[in-house]
């Protein structure tokens, strides 16, 4: 307060209604503030009290009592329309993606069962192509083969587009550290 | 948003009116429109159902990579991209940026034909799915886990059950594993009264509305959330970083789903109601879920100011398990704050970053 009495000019009056107003305005907010705080606090006390989870729980229990036979006659009657009509009801669609998400589920486990054969297979070619390179050593020093197979071996995967590829391409380039 | 000056001249007066005229704007936008969320790069490498793992791109070179891969584990009824808001506050851009292979599982949205699906099914049928696509493409065996509220729980679950399935590191942030306290938090008195029957919001909703979960969680802090959150906004609406800040949080917080009906029950009368998880009572397709079989490294992170998951639901897990290196990391804030807030760069990401890294080789 000191300082704003220093630096206010009393010949200027516009100067002064404009430290009122800053001050005005910084006190607003600090009331403002410890008012939400408060409030905050006793809207805390109150949610978190026995009261208002009786209350609550009354509350949603009587909505939901009532809105029910509501509800059953709403879907008995559309029941009755999209049969009339020979169209397929909401349970027909909820019974079909369950089978799809089975279907899925199966398809997954025959996806990860390739990726291990692929992935077994891949080991045992690689074992068989150390054991010829070894052998053939003097005639390929810079061991070409590897190299060229692996190249060859990722521009196949990226020609199959979607998950698999991401994953196979991957466990390539896993695979091509490895032996590095 | 009100000006500290008093506009006496007419250019003064001007400026003035395209403050307002311009902060009108801002508040209408992000207010009414999405913020630009989930940024980071990442392909989808597996589905099931709605579900869809996430594979973000490294940015690290193969050889200065974290070994074993991260998977990130959201809660059920909201979105997962709280866990990379936006660029700069992201926690899977900061993991991505310390070398770690980032898998997230995204719940994805649940239709009426989804309102049987369980805790069972979320952890057999998806979760060990997913973990197998993770160490497929990762080439790793070995895995660490991060749950962050229901999430934890399936991750808790999981980790309970399938030990031997090289799960190396559990992390879990604000766990609700622990209701023996009646009394701790608001949902927990809510769902123990009396009246309060959640087999009725089942079989009126089929699955449990975005907005009735919503609304609970709000009600916990109703004049924050109803009232102070916008007053910040108001405030702030000359500050460009607190605004975007704001519409990227008020996108996540807008962006609701509904629950499974059967994982509703299940949360409500197993865990809320009887606590079953936490006294090894809990059965998940005939298995019981003993916590003592869980010997995985365990970081377990509570936000001291979490009014959804109150600490006393999460520090307890620690006595129960077998894992011989675990450690309790207490963080100031809130449930969400915690990992989203502006601290987290700060003191979360980093402690969180620090312990998994040295686990991770």
């Amino acid at each position: 307060m000191n300082e704003e009495s220093e630096s206010t000019n009393p010949l200027d009056p516009f100067g002064a209604m404009n430290t009122m107003w800053e001050a005005n305005l910084k006190n607003w907010k600090s009331m403002r503030d410890t008012s939400l705080e408060n409030w905050s606090k006793i809207m805390i006390d109150m949610v978190n009290s026995d009261e208002y989870s009786q209350a609550s729980g009354q509350w949603l229990d009587t909505y939901l009592s009532m809105s029910q036979p509501m509800k059953r006659i709403i879907d008995m009657t559309m029941t009755q329309v999209l049969t009339a009509l020979n169209m397929p009801m909401r349970t027909d669609v909820i019974n079909l993606a369950e089978r799809l998400t089975n279907i899925e589920m199966r398809m997954d486990d025959q996806d990860a069962k390739l990726d291990d054969i692929l992935r077994n297979m891949q080991t045992i070619s690689a074992s068989n192509q150390t054991s010829d390179v070894s052998t053939m050593t003097p005639a390929h020093p810079n061991n070409g083969v590897h190299a060229s197979d692996e190249t060859h071996a990722v521009k196949m995967k990226s020609k199959n587009p979607g998950v698999s590829h991401i994953s196979q391409t991957d466990e390539v380039q896993h695979k091509a550290k490895g032996e590095q | 948003m009100v000006s500290s000056q008093i506009p006496l001249t007419p250019e003064e007066l001007q400026r003035e009116l395209q403050q307002i005229e311009e902060n009108s704007h801002t508040l209408l936008r992000v207010t009414t429109s999405r913020a630009l969320v989930a940024q980071t790069p990442k392909e989808v490498i597996w589905t099931l159902n709605k579900a869809k793992l996430y594979r973000y791109i490294p940015v690290v070179p193969v050889e200065k990579r974290h070994k074993v891969p991260l998977l990130l584990v959201f809660a059920l009824m909201n979105k997962p991209y709280i866990l990379d808001l936006r660029p700069g506050n992201s926690f899977i851009e900061y993991m991505v940026k310390h070398g770690y292979d980032v898998y997230l599982l995204d719940w994805g949205v649940p239709g009426l034909e989804d309102k049987e699906l369980k805790f069972d099914d979320y952890v057999l049928d998806y979760l060990t799915r997913a973990i197998r696509k993770v160490k497929a493409v990762s080439g790793s065996q070995e895995f660490s886990m991060l749950g962050w509220c229901i999430g934890a729980i399936l991750t808790t679950i999981y980790a309970a059950l399938r030990p031997d399935d090289g799960l190396k590191n559990l992390l879990l942030l604000t766990a609700p594993l622990d209701f023996t306290d009646k009394k701790a938090g608001g949902f927990v008195r809510w769902v123990n009264d009396k009246s309060f029957d959640p087999g009725k919001i089942v079989s009126a909703f089929g699955n449990v509305p975005g907005e009735m979960i919503d609304y609970g969680a709000k009600a916990l802090k109703p004049v924050e959330n109803y009232i102070g959150s916008y007053l910040t906004l108001w405030d702030n609406l000359d500050n460009p970083r607190i605004v975007e800040s704001w519409h990227a949080m008020n996108t996540w917080v807008t962006d609701l789903i509904p629950m499974a009906g059967a994982t509703y029950m299940q949360l409500i009368k197993e865990l809320y109601q009887e606590n079953r998880l936490i006294q090894g009572k809990m059965v998940i397709r005939g298995e019981r879920v003993n916590l003592s079989h869980i010997r995985a490294n365990l970081l377990n992170v509570i936000a001291l100011g979490d009014h959804i998951s109150p600490p006393c639901q999460s520090e307890s897990i620690m006595t129960k398990v077998s894992s011989k290196d675990q450690f309790l990391l207490k963080v100031k804030g809130g449930h969400i704050g915690m990992m989203a807030g502006s601290g987290a760069l700060k003191f979360t990401w980093p402690h969180i970053d620090s312990w998994l890294a040295e686990r991770s080789e």
